[in-house]
């Protein structure tokens, strides 16, 4: 097994039970008791790209696969793809197994250190974050995906709304390495009393699957 | 324990007895019971000694009006008892006493009133002067409310920011009627009510309307609402605060299954409907706050909410019909009414007087309680005619007194509504409605059930238009009918009593009486607001709870002019008392750290707050570094400078950005070499300085210092945002971790982690480089001097970071490698002279005044550069300060920020430290130009106790290796 | 003090998470013949219109757009929105 010599910007606590190396990272598959949810894993080992081009809509490698308005947000084989203005997107690469994307060009930034990534999924999620941002990412009808950009913790953020079922959501938080530590703690403070708990990637995948 | 029968009512639950202490006594009370009304129910009817006199006071309000109920519960002091709900083994004491509230040993101050008059504190105390402190002393201990103990530990708070279409703040008749209106045009709604359960005045009533008592129909309707999927309730929730666009801010207590003590709220609403309803008005006479003096409504509350009869024999002494009523009710329930005077001659609810009659009980009109007698407790009554012709003396030990009604207007002077005087009502209100809020119900004057509940479905109606949720016309339609079927009341007008002076409480909290506003005013200070300050009516922990809308009548009144000439004072919030801890929340102290964080850790690191990172100070024992300095100058040393801004801009129009930023002439920076260059602001100030490369056809690679990088692309954005270029910037500060490898040693070390060629001829000072560390890791390598050794930037994905420093702290073993922190960086950089922005620079420092105005290109005028111009109009200018170094006499540094002296102030010092390599202090000071030569004599003034003075003399920077031959070889 | 500012991206959101950038006062000068009064004018001197005056604010804590707004100071309402290039 090759060492990992790429480290997170931040530790959950737990005890992890299954881990894997992989491109230099050790993931964390499972932890020993992950419990009902709602669920927080850390996601900053993978892929990030940032992408800036006057003409985002005919990025060479991505064609089509980037939406048209600022605040929408795809997921594509795997790949969270947001429009963050006219010309910026960001793309996240969530599945362990997702095809690699090769957008061409200077417009490219690979940010995956320079970004923690944090899903927050499950049961009461919102109630969670409701407790940690005043981002009205409960508004009726709003579209998901979508991206918001806005403060979380008193820490600008990307958050990615993926789905919100009424009692159940996913949720992405991707915000500046360095933060990376006292924003996943405040977030397991904040929602340690509605059941809020590290998990792995295992998790995060079966959530991703659902239907 | 003395309760009555059970009413259908209530809010108690008997089976559940709950055990507290009340002093050293053991008592008990049971679930739902308050604190104030566990202990009336246990005896208790002097809960506390006011504040300036130490007047007995007792139970008077359930809603937190006075203080008179304050105590220390479970060691915090001032809590309301009235208001908090009663647990299981709380430990309830008295405040402000000597002795107890039934014995206080201050309570012979009230027998010296009249030698405390209006403000007596602001001319007594301070003849002679150097008396003060002695009365400051004994004042404080006599005076205030409570005592902090400083090992509370606050229990767990939360807060929450909700976003709403409405929010209802009040959970009366006509608030459930709003949040209902709204809610059923599917809006999201949030509803606060201060008490713990929804129903407002309709909770304790059994008066019918529409074939229900009024408390079933109230809970029915909140048992709908909280059906509803749509509506939030928070109860025990009290809206503190309303701010610009409909920003309502709440904290809510915790009851027995929340996890948190208290709650913060924030909501942000697109319309606030404010349904809070009224307080019974205090009437004012003499000794109208005694033990056994209390609001009726309080009266009927206990009897009917906590199944406590209030007193044995009653006097009431009413305004309004609600009194009346509960007269009646209370009869029924137990308690013997001696007679009931109203002040009002006429307008009385027929039906409740025919109630009355029913009972036997004698209605006087046009009567008002005028003195309450005895003297820990009310004995007996004086009851006079409005006009004060004739007088008449009850035995009872209950004066159940209130002057009628006011509105609780404080959210709506928090949204800065004027209030002016509304004739009918006799009530404070606001003319007119921003935007976005809505009043309702009883706050406005509407009086019977129909009216409140219909002026509730009108303003939610109003409110769901405003979201767009419903039509204009369907709200109006609301309204309409509202004003055409219902009238607002006729409120009474009688405040004060006939011969009102100085024992009649016009603020119970602060003990300010009739007299002492007739001092006031007589002095001049004859508006409420002056009054208020003069009096400290209104200052105390109720604010203006008592006072409230009686200050400007009773201020009115002994002016001689008509009610409404004046106006009540600016509320402000919080409206109710608070915890610091609830808007502390969570100690969090949210900061960065760098990706060497724990491998720095590991070797020791004491780190501090820069900014908003932590980084290394020093290592483990030696706040001076010295060691680490001595190590870098003579083997080799690693230091984490990853907060350093690092950034990538590409696109056609890059280079014409950093035209406009950058002093320097930024065309032809070539690629494998670095550019060093500042960004001045449009006063020619310096504000950031970095070095520049180019990696591309259209992309450059730049850094900035630590504090600037968060800022870096807003100011690129705002200095170009009329232009039309393309460009883009990524901020890799947080992507690329800087390690910085310095010392004679440092080639050495590096060449082991590499087959690129890093000699000289190859990699340069000012060089740029990028090549694979052990074949694996990509690095971009930037040859640069800060410290002033040979010493390479070494910039390497954050994740890698702590793999490459183990890589190096073990290549460089046999060199002597140590990691040093910023103490030590200091120190090096200083003894070559380098600047470090804010340090060596004030805001008003331009980039001449340090000696760097060789960076800048004067010629590139058509780049319009940030900053260019003034650097033109003040490289001439005469008199100002200038970046020196010197070197200091004897062996101790001053402290930095001592001052240049020489008659006057001439100038700091900006950096002073012994140096370990030249082993004598040296330092860098800003000094007048006059003082700048070298060789010139400074004389520094070190502040302190005592302060010390130093002598010292300028010096040629840099200190260490002049020529620079060390960073360049 | 409390308003809300609309960010052409995002939407409404708290004044708090952006950056006031002053009044638009035009492009920058000329440097060529450019006069110390007429440097310090535009550095420093504003309408200070007591009414609706067109702002620069910057969303810092989200996307990092640099906008302009009509806003009357006297109430902190915008009176409408219109957006420029970063």
């Amino acid at each position: 097994m090759q060492e990992a010599y790429r480290h997170p910007p931040l530790t959950l606590p737990g005890t992890p039970v299954q881990e894997e190396v992989r491109d230099g990272w050790k993931v964390t598959i499972r932890f020993r008791e992950e419990g009902n949810g709602p669920w927080l894993v850390d996601l900053s080992h993978v892929a990030k790209l940032d992408i800036q081009d006057p003409g985002l809509d005919r990025t060479p490698g991505l064609e089509g696969l980037i939406p048209e308005k600022p605040g929408a947000s795809a997921l594509h084989e795997g790949w969270i793809i947001s429009r963050l203005n006219e010309v910026q997107a960001s793309l996240w690469q969530l599945r362990p197994q997702a095809p690699p994307l090769h957008p061409r060009g200077e417009w490219v930034t690979d940010v995956t250190d320079g970004l923690a990534l944090l899903a927050l999924a499950g049961p009461q999620t919102l109630d969670v974050m409701e407790r940690v941002t005043s981002l009205d990412l409960g508004r009726s009808g709003q579209p998901c995906p979508s991206v918001f950009q806005g403060p979380v913790c008193r820490v600008p953020t990307q958050v990615v709304l993926l789905r919100n079922d009424g009692s159940w959501a996913v949720v992405f938080l991707a915000f500046a390495r360095g933060y990376g530590q006292c924003v996943a703690e405040a977030l397991l403070h904040a929602g340690r009393p509605l059941g809020l708990g590290p998990a792995g990637e295992e998790r995060l995948v079966s959530i991703l699957d659902e239907p | 324990m003395n309760r009555i029968a059970p009413s259908p009512a209530q809010r108690i639950h008997r089976r559940h007895r709950v055990s507290f202490t009340y002093g050293n006594r053991l008592l008990e009370g049971y679930r739902g019971d308050t604190v104030a009304t566990a202990l009336f129910a246990n005896g208790v009817r002097i809960f506390s000694r006011s504040l300036k006199y130490h007047r007995p006071r007792g139970l008077y309000s359930l809603d937190g009006e006075s203080s008179n109920c304050l105590m220390e519960i479970d060691g915090l002091p001032n809590m309301r008892a009235e208001q908090v709900p009663l647990r299981s083994g709380m430990q309830v004491r008295a405040q402000n006493v000597w002795g107890s509230p039934k014995r206080d040993l201050l309570g012979f101050l009230d027998a010296f009133h009249w030698a405390m008059p209006a403000g007596f504190y602001y001319r007594l105390f301070h003849k002679p002067y150097r008396l003060w402190p002695l009365f400051q002393n004994l004042i404080r201990r006599a005076a205030g409310a409570g005592t902090v103990n400083p090992d509370w530990v606050p229990g767990r708070t939360d807060e929450l920011h909700l976003n709403a279409d409405v929010c209802v703040v009040g959970g009366g008749p006509a608030g459930m009627h709003a949040a209902k209106a709204a809610a059923q045009s599917g809006l999201r709604v949030v509803v606060l009510e201060a008490r713990p359960w929804l129903g407002g005045f309709y909770d304790w009533r059994t008066a019918r309307y529409d074939q229900a008592p009024l408390f079933e129909r109230s809970r029915s309707l909140a048992r709908e609402l909280e059906g509803l999927a749509n509506v939030r309730i928070h109860t025990s929730c009290t809206a503190t605060g309303l701010y610009g666009h409909n920003l309502v801010t709440a904290v809510q207590d915790g009851g027995p299954e929340d996890f948190f003590y208290q709650r913060y709220l924030e909501i942000r609403a697109r319309a606030v409907v404010v349904a809070t309803g009224c307080t019974e008005r205090p009437l004012v006479f003499e000794h109208n706050e005694r033990p056994g003096v209390m609001q009726p409504g309080c009266a009927h509350r206990l009897a009917h909410t906590y199944a406590l009869l209030p007193g044995t024999s009653a006097v009431f002494s009413v305004g309004h019909d609600l009194g009346l009523e509960a007269a009646a009710d209370l009869h029924d329930l137990g308690l013997q009414i001696v007679c009931v005077a109203d002040c009002r001659p006429d307008g009385h609810d027929p039906q409740r007087v025919a109630a009355l009659e029913e009972r036997n009980i004698p209605l006087l009109k046009g009567w008002v309680a005028a003195r309450a007698l005895g003297r820990k407790g009310v004995e007996a009554a004086v009851l006079t005619t409005t006009d004060g012709n004739a007088t008449r003396t009850v035995t009872c030990d209950l004066l159940a007194a209130s002057a009628g009604l006011s509105p609780l207007t404080g959210l709506l002077s928090l949204a800065r509504l004027p209030l002016a005087y509304h004739e009918r009502t006799g009530f404070f209100l606001p003319t007119s409605m921003p935007e976005g809020l809505y009043a309702a119900g009883r706050l406005l004057g509407y009086d019977d059930p129909p009216a409140i509940e219909l002026s509730g479905t009108a303003a939610g109606r109003s409110a769901a238009a405003q979201c767009g949720a419903l039509d204009v016309g369907t709200a109006q339609e609301a309204h309409r009918q509202l004003k055409d079927r219902h009238r607002v009341m006729r409120g009474s007008k009688l405040v004060m009593a006939p011969g009102a002076n100085a024992k009649s409480f016009v603020c119970f909290d602060e003990d300010v009486t009739v007299k002492h506003l007739r001092q006031a005013v007589s002095m001049g200070l004859d508006v409420p607001e002056l009054a208020k300050r003069f009096t400290a009516a209104g200052t105390g922990p109720s604010q203006s709870g008592i006072p409230g809308h009686n200050l400007p009548l009773i201020m009115a009144h002994l002016r001689g002019e008509s009610a409404g000439t004046l106006r009540p004072t600016t509320v402000r919030p919080p409206l109710k008392p608070t915890l610091l801890a609830t808007y502390a929340g969570h100690p969090m102290d949210i900061h960065k750290k760098t990706p060497l964080h724990e491998v720095q850790e590991r070797s020791g690191a004491v780190f501090h707050r820069v900014g908003v990172w932590k980084r290394a100070r020093y290592f483990r024992d030696d706040p001076t570094g010295r060691d680490e300095i001595l190590n870098v100058r003579r083997n080799v040393g690693i230091f984490d400078g990853s907060t350093l801004g690092k950034f990538r801009i590409f696109g056609p129009d890059a280079e014409k950005a950093l035209q406009r930023v950058y002093v320097s002439d930024m065309s032809r920076v070539p690629a494998g070499k670095l550019k060093y260059s500042a960004m001045c602001t449009e006063d020619g100030c310096l504000l950031d300085d970095g070095v520049v490369t180019r990696v591309g056809e259209n992309e450059y690679y730049f850094t900035t210092s630590t504090s600037r990088a968060g800022a870096t692309v807003e100011w690129f954005r705002y200095h170009s945002r009329h232009e039309d270029w393309r460009y883009h910037l990524v901020n890799l500060t947080d992507a690329l971790a800087s390690i910085n490898l310095a010392g004679p040693k440092a080639r050495e070390v590096l060449a082991r982690l590499t087959d690129a060629d890093v000699s000289n001829e190859a990699f340069p000072f000012m060089g740029y480089r990028t090549f694979r560390l052990q074949g694996r890791v990509p690095a971009r390598v930037l040859r640069l001097g800060f410290v002033g050794e040979l010493s390479y930037e070494i910039h390497v994905p954050s994740s890698m970071a702590a793999t490459v420093w183990q890589w190096l702290l073990e290549a460089g073993r046999p060199f002597g490698i140590r990691p040093f922190g910023l103490e030590a960086q200091n120190v090096l950089r200083l003894e070559k002279g380098h600047v470090i922005i804010g340090q060596e620079s004030e805001i008003r420092t331009t980039l001449i005044d340090l000696g760097l105005g060789f960076l800048w290109d004067r010629t590139k005028t058509w780049a319009k550069t940030v900053g260019a111009p003034a650097l033109q109009f003040a490289e001439n200018q005469k008199g100002r300060l200038k970046l020196v170094g010197f070197q200091v006499d004897g062996t101790r540094p001053p402290l930095d920020g001592s001052i240049v002296v020489d008659g006057s102030i001439r100038g700091h010092v900006c950096t002073c430290r012994h140096s370990p390599t030249l082993e004598k202090p040296i330092g860098l000071a800003l000094v007048h130009e006059d003082l700048a030569a070298a060789g010139s004599r400074l004389h520094l003034f070190e502040p302190g106790d005592p302060p010390e003075y130093f002598d010292a003399v300028v010096v040629p920077v840099p200190f260490y290796d002049p020529h620079g031959k060390r960073m360049k070889s | 003090m409390s308003f809300t500012i609309t960010c052409p991206i995002c939407g409404k959101r708290d004044l708090y998470e952006f950056r006031f950038g002053g009044e638009e006062h035009g492009p920058r000068p000329d440097y060529q013949a450019l006069t110390p009064q007429a440097w310090c004018d535009y550095v420093h001197r504003r309408t200070h219109r007591a009414g609706p005056q067109q702002e620069w604010w910057f969303h810092r804590d989200g996307c990092g757009r640099w906008f302009t707004v009509w806003r009357d100071p006297g109430t902190n309402r915008e009176t409408s929105c219109s957006e420029k290039r970063r």
